[in-house]
């Protein structure tokens, strides 16, 4: 197996599962042909599988800029009108992650779900921009790296709560087959 | 109206059915390579257009790879690339003069 082929068969494996069922032998299949043609040099083979690695990133990224857009919205208002409340504001923060991770793993598998919230993530952190320009001071910078370790894990947290909500059965079935995996080998043995 | 790589896509099925590889080949060709896509690529783009009627899969030649699925354009599908041909025609038969008469 050539290395090319192998890196494809991660990248194919890692596209939702229903595209993969439907289309996987065949993606392997077409990288398989580009190998063999002559007419196609290497590195265009190369460049083919970088845009179905953009391909892959597409729908995530877009979900978790918007995810991210909405946070950044949220706690805008709260700054600007006051509406949302400090604790409404932060009840919808939490939302908006449980979501983000929700709806990413329930589109295109757990691991990417939570990438599109790590996305999020990165995008509403702009948020500790905002405060500087709104003026808040912090105390000192262990306060500010503290305050955004602790926002990362919530907010990381709550993503990965979301996209194991939307992928309960999924997370189930694994561990069961694993248990039963290790028990036959644990009883053969 | 369907984007520039959809309507290679029907392009490149307009003499019968293809396989995934030949289209893309097709699709490069046809676009005097401004359009390449990865296998990934050409297949969601694919399942849009089977989605949207404008293409269907077929049974491969005889003879042909049993793992290779073929695709054919429907009547929707020639249609839709006629009307995308028409607008072209349009475009350059309206363009064409002007850039002319801008060179001179």
């Amino acid at each position: 197996m050539r290395w090319e082929e192998r890196v494809y068969a991660v990248i194919v494996g890692l596209h939702p599962r229903a595209f993969r069922t439907e289309y996987g032998q065949e993606m392997k299949l077409m990288l398989n042909d580009m190998l063999k043609d002559p007419e196609t040099p290497r590195w265009r083979v190369w460049l083919a599988m970088l845009d179905d690695i953009g391909n892959l990133m597409a729908g995530g990224v877009r979900r978790g800029v918007l995810f991210g857009i909405i946070v950044l919205a949220i706690w805008f208002l709260h700054r600007a009108t006051g509406l949302p409340t400090g604790g409404q504001s932060i009840a919808l923060i939490a939302m908006s992650y449980l979501a983000v991770g929700f709806v990413g793993a329930r589109r295109s598998g757990f691991l990417r779900g939570v990438g599109t919230g790590v996305i999020a993530g990165l995008i509403s952190s702009l948020v500790f921009v905002g405060e500087e320009v709104y003026g808040h001071r912090w105390a000192e910078s262990r306060e500010f790296v503290g305050i955004l370790l602790i926002s990362t894990a919530e907010g990381l947290s709550l993503v990965l709560f979301g996209a194991t909500i939307a992928r309960f059965g999924d997370i189930q079935r694994r561990v069961m087959r694993s248990a039963r995996a290790f028990g036959t080998a644990w009883i053969a043995s | 109206m369907v984007t520039p790589p959809l309507f290679y896509i029907l392009l490149a099925l307009r003499d019968g059915e293809r396989h995934g590889y030949e289209i893309l080949k097709d699709v490069q060709a046809g676009s005097l390579g401004k359009i390449r896509l990865g296998p990934a690529t050409l297949y969601t783009s694919l399942k849009r257009l089977l989605d949207a009627g404008f293409v269907q899969e077929v049974a491969g030649p005889r003879g042909s790879d049993s793992r290779r699925r073929y695709y054919r354009l429907t009547s929707g599908g020639r249609r839709e690339l006629s009307e995308g041909l028409d607008r072209m025609q349009r475009v350059l038969s309206i363009a064409r003069p002007r850039a002319l008469r801008a060179g001179s």
